[in-house]
């Protein structure tokens, strides 16, 4: 009887556990050739409410990026070239570690 | 309600008082008048001067005018110069990039094609002892800056350099913020 007490306390722990912070990765190809695109600034914007820091990184030259320490919500993402925004779209970092971001040639 | 309004209306009052006391006092010879010649008494001085009792009424009365019509001269100005009460931004932003400049605006104006002006309206600030940096700013890029004083009374123009950007090699996008995203 204990230990199935405490085999069910230790269970039960794992759902009320806080979240913890993981990673997002990533790849910006030109939708027309799958080649990366390197150089340009992803950023990772948490909703007002949120207390999660903004994530400013840089694809390499495959066109990856990884941003690490995540917290688990909701956050914009954005892909930028200089001035110019080339993606923008929302994501759920808690049901998605990885994205595939297409981007079309003028 | 702007609190320069009643502030002048107090000066306008004090004025009226003084003019129309000064008249008052004139008129109703509350200053000592010597029996025998029916004129002010005079006090003679040491030094060659002397004073005559009716002085402070008149003096009143003459000083009265300066509050009777100063209120008129600054209600003119007063649109030009809207009361502002000055409060500070604080913070200690999170940042691992050195220097950091923060820049507040109340209200960005937003130019979405060539030729498009804008029109910021700010604080006034002091002739010439304060300068605003304005910053052309497009997907959080400065793309220029320029600093201006007030020299006038006037709008001031802003003429930034032009800016000639690459195009880019991708198509941008115009989707616009979700809620809930700033």
């Amino acid at each position: 009887m204990f230990w199935r007490i405490t085999m069910a306390i230790l269970v039960a722990s794992l759902f009320v556990l806080p979240a913890h912070a993981q990673s997002l990765s990533g790849r910006v190809f030109d939708a027309q050739s799958n080649r990366g695109i390197e150089n340009l600034e992803v950023k990772l914007r948490p909703p007002n409410n949120s207390t999660a820091a903004v994530l400013i990184g840089n694809t390499d030259q495959n066109g990856s990026f990884r941003f690490s320490q995540v917290k688990p919500g909701r956050y914009l993402i954005e892909v930028s070239q200089g001035p110019y925004l080339l993606y923008r779209t929302e994501i759920d970092t808690s049901r998605q570690g990885n994205i595939d971001i297409p981007i079309q040639r003028r | 309600m702007d609190i320069r309004t009643p502030i002048l209306l107090m000066t306008e009052l004090s004025g009226v008082a003084m003019v129309v006391g000064g008249m008052w006092l004139i008129y109703k010879q509350k200053i000592y008048i010597d029996k025998e010649s029916n004129q002010p008494v005079e006090v003679k001085l040491p030094g060659n001067f002397s004073f005559k009792s009716n002085y402070p009424a008149l003096a009143l009365f003459a000083l009265g005018f300066f509050p009777l019509i100063f209120p008129f001269h600054e209600l003119h100005d007063l649109p030009n110069y809207p009361h502002v009460v000055t409060v500070k931004l604080t913070g200690v932003p999170d940042t691992k990039v050195y220097p950091a400049l923060v820049y507040a605006s109340v209200t960005p104006s937003a130019v979405t094609q060539d030729g498009d002006s804008f029109s910021v309206p700010v604080p006034f600030i002091g002739k010439g002892d304060q300068e605003y940096k304005v910053l052309l700013i497009a997907n959080e890029h400065v793309l220029d800056s320029e600093t201006v004083k007030k020299t006038g009374n006037g709008d001031i123009e802003i003429k930034f350099r032009p800016t000639i950007l690459a195009p880019p090699e991708y198509q941008t996008t115009s989707t616009p913020l979700p809620a809930g995203y700033k």
